[in-house]
């Protein structure tokens, strides 16, 4: 599948971390309708556990979870080497971690409620 | 996608249509088919067992009640639900101290909220045909 208007994150490999399964679940099928390959885990401990971070052209994720936040998750995928796009997203307002995110190189903060269209345009400023 | 249905037997009131946004929801997820119906009524259920549980979690542990109050309240805002999300940012707003009435009203207006949700999911799910079109 190549990049197209209907497909426009094709084979854009993200890494989706969030505990609520209905807002994982919807960003989800957001990125596959726009035929992202996605890898979703439920916090940030399951994100650590994958091997293969740098396969990831961009890692999506919420601030507040359990055993690991957000901040924590892409502090450590940082210290690891991870040169991707992050994402942040949280029901807060951006100005509540804005010094965490300016501290690790966050390129983009989103604040709930996620629209489809807003979403795909983050992702896609990282092809 | 496996069809589910939300849990409805529970007596709802009559549906208030600000409880579940639907322009809101088109706005946000480009249409309203089977798939995001489906989703909403998962969430509800879901959102149901959490309320249920939270007064027990409240009393052994309120730093994660607070965090459960949070997290259902950024999916509810997901789910075009408005209304019950502000009844949980009331909660938490309670559970942090930064708002310092009691929790217990506030969790009967969440349940009253969540009602109103459901209704509203009932009346979406019963114009929303299993082609994924909004009738």
């Amino acid at each position: 599948m190549a990049a197209d208007s209907e497909h426009p994150l094709a084979h854009c490999a993200v890494l989706l971390a969030e505990d609520q399964d209905f807002v994982r679940q919807t960003l989800e099928r957001f990125l596959a309708q726009a035929g992202a390959q996605v890898t979703a885990v439920e916090n940030g401990a399951d994100a650590l556990a994958i091997e293969a971070v740098d396969g990831f052209e961009v890692i999506l994720t919420d601030v507040r979870m359990d055993p690991i936040d957000g901040i924590d998750l892409v502090a450590e995928l940082r210290r690891k080497g991870f040169t991707g796009g992050v994402i942040l997203f949280s029901s807060d307002p951006a100005e509540d971690f804005a010094d965490d995110a300016e501290d690790l190189s966050v390129d983009q903060v989103l604040t709930k409620p996620i629209k489809r269209d807003e979403l795909i345009e983050a992702v896609q400023r990282f092809r | 996608m496996t069809r589910h249905r939300s849990d409805d037997t529970q007596e709802d009131p009559d549906p208030d249509p600000a409880a579940l946004d639907q322009a809101a929801l088109v706005d946000q997820f480009g249409v309203i088919d089977e798939d995001v119906v489906t989703l909403i009524g998962a969430f509800i259920d879901k959102a149901r067992a959490d309320l249920d549980a939270l007064p027990a979690i409240i009393a052994a542990d309120p730093v994660r009640a607070r965090r459960m109050a949070h997290a259902l309240k950024g999916a509810a805002r997901m789910a075009g639900a408005a209304p019950f999300a502000n009844t949980l940012h009331t909660v938490e707003q309670r559970l942090c101290g930064i708002d310092p009435g009691p929790t217990e009203p506030a969790l009967a207006a969440c349940a009253d909220a969540l009602k109103q949700t459901h209704g509203a999911w009932c009346e979406l799910d019963s114009h929303t045909d299993l082609t994924g079109q909004q009738g």
